[in-house]
């Protein structure tokens, strides 16, 4: 994996390089070739382009149409006013100045901020645990694996569904079990308790999905190591923390992102348990995009709070990557 | 807990047994109450769809199956199932087309911008859909694909996704094996049928089931594209307020069910596939 995107990295430059430098790609090539396991120098038959077309052809268009046509068109609409009814207009920095100004905006980032907060550390906590559960050797590990993988198995409407039945007032299950106990707890009464229970139903459709891949993580552990480090007398906590742990990092750091990719665009669960409420306490950032895009707002002004809620999650996930590339580092 | 194996003493074998037998025990235990936990919620629901009432629930006595009778034969509901099996098996299909012939040409045909190409597609692939989501609804509003099957099915299948997947698998395939191919007369067209697509059946199942499970559960898309009752797909049904079905929480809780039954199925059948689905999805970035 790392290998290849490293391959592909290599050759930017000489790929991206113009027409006319033909011959110092040639003799940069065999350099770049040795570290990867890319097959020798690449000779470039430009004639390959039409014979490759028909394979092509197909995906370009789909992939033009209804991705990369409709980014570059979102980032023309921030800068655009009125709608396509009515025409648009070129309207500078004006949706920007808005977006900064906007505090509903601003709670919502707020909202999706809090969200964020429970549900990227309960994942990965979780999960991890799960996955380490599931990758040790005992009968029936598989019937586990099967009923833990239920919740992944239900679309978002259903999940909420369930919890909402659960906390249901008169007939919720759940709800009388916390009665019971002494709790009267504002499942989706109170803004905070709501957010925070968006969270729990939101760790729960994913235990099952995150769960299998720290599974085959823990699964690809060399034994050989471990035996190793037992043999050194390393006991069960210190093979758990100082060689597994380290080893699956790569895979927390992939499902961090992801996490935090799914956290960002909340919507499916407020459409089906609070519709935002109560109140505006659990408007998320995509639901506020909604709203504004679908049911009477500004449509640039969507587009341009979609764009800033891309930058903040690549810089989110920018800097998840990068500390555990540079943790890595230093290990 | 384990550490105790470090420092056994020699001979130790009853006492060690015990504590792997506790270590066991207490693994299970885990185990169930962690089962219990995810798949808890689930039984409770098809629990609630067995009763023929308006409010949830949850006794095991006079259970029935009124609310399935009731919605097998609901023309509406009937015309849901359609719509979602019509729509994740089209998607699937187109998917698992496209992306195998552009991931033959990314893999194996050299010509000039591949490179440059597949980085601009693997660059959205973790672009959130947001981001696309305004201008994507206006084009297909534009196309006149709103509340029809091609505004469900055909933008679902722009991913780059499966392109990476399988073009990981078409690079892993030997050159020597094309280029014999080659020396024997096979242009681009044959090497695709007859080396390439038996090779690839495995991942192109992943990358289907994979396809087919996210499209039978996605909301947001559906919800936007059907307008109109007897378009729309299970998930957007079901979570729609409006509907014949949305008073009465015992129908809801088995067109609940009713969704979940096939994606179970998949489960069961293709455990395998899944787990790699997962991994494959995850590698995605």
């Amino acid at each position: 994996m790392q290998v290849d995107s490293g391959g592909v990295l290599q050759n930017a430059g000489p790929a991206s390089a113009p027409g006319g430098s033909a011959a110092p790609v040639r003799t940069a090539g065999p350099p770049g070739a040795g570290s990867g396991d890319r097959p020798p120098p690449r000779r470039r038959r430009r004639g390959e382009l039409l014979p490759a077309l028909p394979f092509l052809v197909a995906k370009v268009l789909l992939f033009g149409t209804f991705i990369a046509f409709p980014f570059v068109y979102t980032v023309y609409l921030t800068f655009q006013r009125g709608s396509l009814l009515t025409g648009l207009s070129f309207a500078g920095l004006e949706n920007y100045r808005n977006v900064v100004r906007d505090t509903l905006f601003h709670e919502t980032l707020r909202n999706t901020a809090l969200f964020m907060l429970v549900v990227i550390p309960l994942t990965l906590v979780v999960t991890c645990a799960v996955g380490l559960l599931l990758s040790s050797r005992i009968r029936g590990i598989g019937v586990y694996r099967s009923l833990i993988y239920t919740p992944s198995l239900l679309s978002i409407v259903v999940a909420g569904l369930i919890w909402k039945m659960l906390i249901d007032r008169e007939t919720g299950p759940l709800d009388r079990v916390t009665t019971a106990l002494g709790f009267d707890v504002p499942w989706l009464t109170d803004g905070t308790t709501a957010i925070v229970f968006l969270s729990v139903v939101t760790v729960w459709t994913s235990i099952g999905f995150y769960s299998l891949l720290f599974m085959s993580a823990f699964n690809n552990v060399d034994p050989d190591l471990v035996d190793a480090a037992r043999i050194d007398g390393a006991g069960g906590w210190q093979v758990l923390t100082k060689i597994k742990l380290p080893l699956i990092r790569p895979v927390a750091q992939v499902v961090l992102v992801l996490v935090t990719i799914n956290a960002v665009q909340l919507f499916d669960l407020v459409y089906v348990m609070t519709q935002g409420g109560p109140g505006t306490a659990t408007y998320t950032a995509m639901w506020y995009v909604y709203q504004n895009a679908f049911n009477g707002g500004s449509v640039p002004y969507a587009a341009t709070m979609s764009l800033v809620l891309l930058v903040i999650t690549a810089v989110i996930a920018g800097i998840f990557i990068n500390r555990s590339r540079s943790e890595a580092d230093d290990v | 807990m384990s550490s105790v194996i470090a420092a056994r003493p020699l001979g130790a074998r009853p006492r060690r047994n015990a504590r792997r037998g506790a270590r066991a025990a207490a693994i299970h235990l885990t185990a169930i109450v962690i089962s219990f936990v995810c798949a808890g919620p689930v039984l409770l629901l098809v629990v609630a769809s067995l009763h023929d009432s308006v409010f949830a629930d949850f006794s095991l006595t006079n259970l029935t199956v009124a609310n399935y009778e009731r919605l097998l034969s609901n023309e509406v509901f009937l015309r849901w199932i359609v719509n979602s099996v019509l729509v994740a098996l089209a998607v699937t299909a187109l998917t698992v087309a496209v992306d195998v012939l552009a991931a033959y040409a990314f893999a194996k045909v050299r010509f000039a911008g591949r490179d440059v190409t597949f980085r601009v597609m693997l660059a959205t692939m973790m672009l959130p859909f947001s981001a696309t989501l305004v201008p994507v609804y206006l084009l297909a509003s534009e196309l006149g694909m709103i509340d029809r099957y091609s505004g469900l099915i055909i933008p679902a299948a722009a991913g780059p996704f499966g392109v990476y997947l399988l073009r990981q698998f078409v690079r892993g395939i030997p050159d020597s094996l094309l280029e014999a191919a080659r020396i024997d007369g096979a242009g681009h067209a044959s090497i695709f049928g007859r080396i390439i697509l038996p090779l690839c059946r495995q991942p192109m199942a992943v990358l289907a089931i994979f396809t087919f499970v996210a499209n039978w559960n996605t909301f947001l898309w559906p919800l936007l594209m059907a307008q109109s009752e007897h378009m729309m797909t299970l998930p957007v049904g079901i979570a729609t307020t409006n509907t014949q079905f949305a008073q009465n929480i015992s129908l809801l809780t088995t067109g609940a069910v009713i969704s979940i039954v096939p994606m179970a199925l998949l489960f069961v059948l293709f455990q395998r596939y899944f787990i790699r689905g997962v991994l494959a999805g995850a590698m995605k970035s």
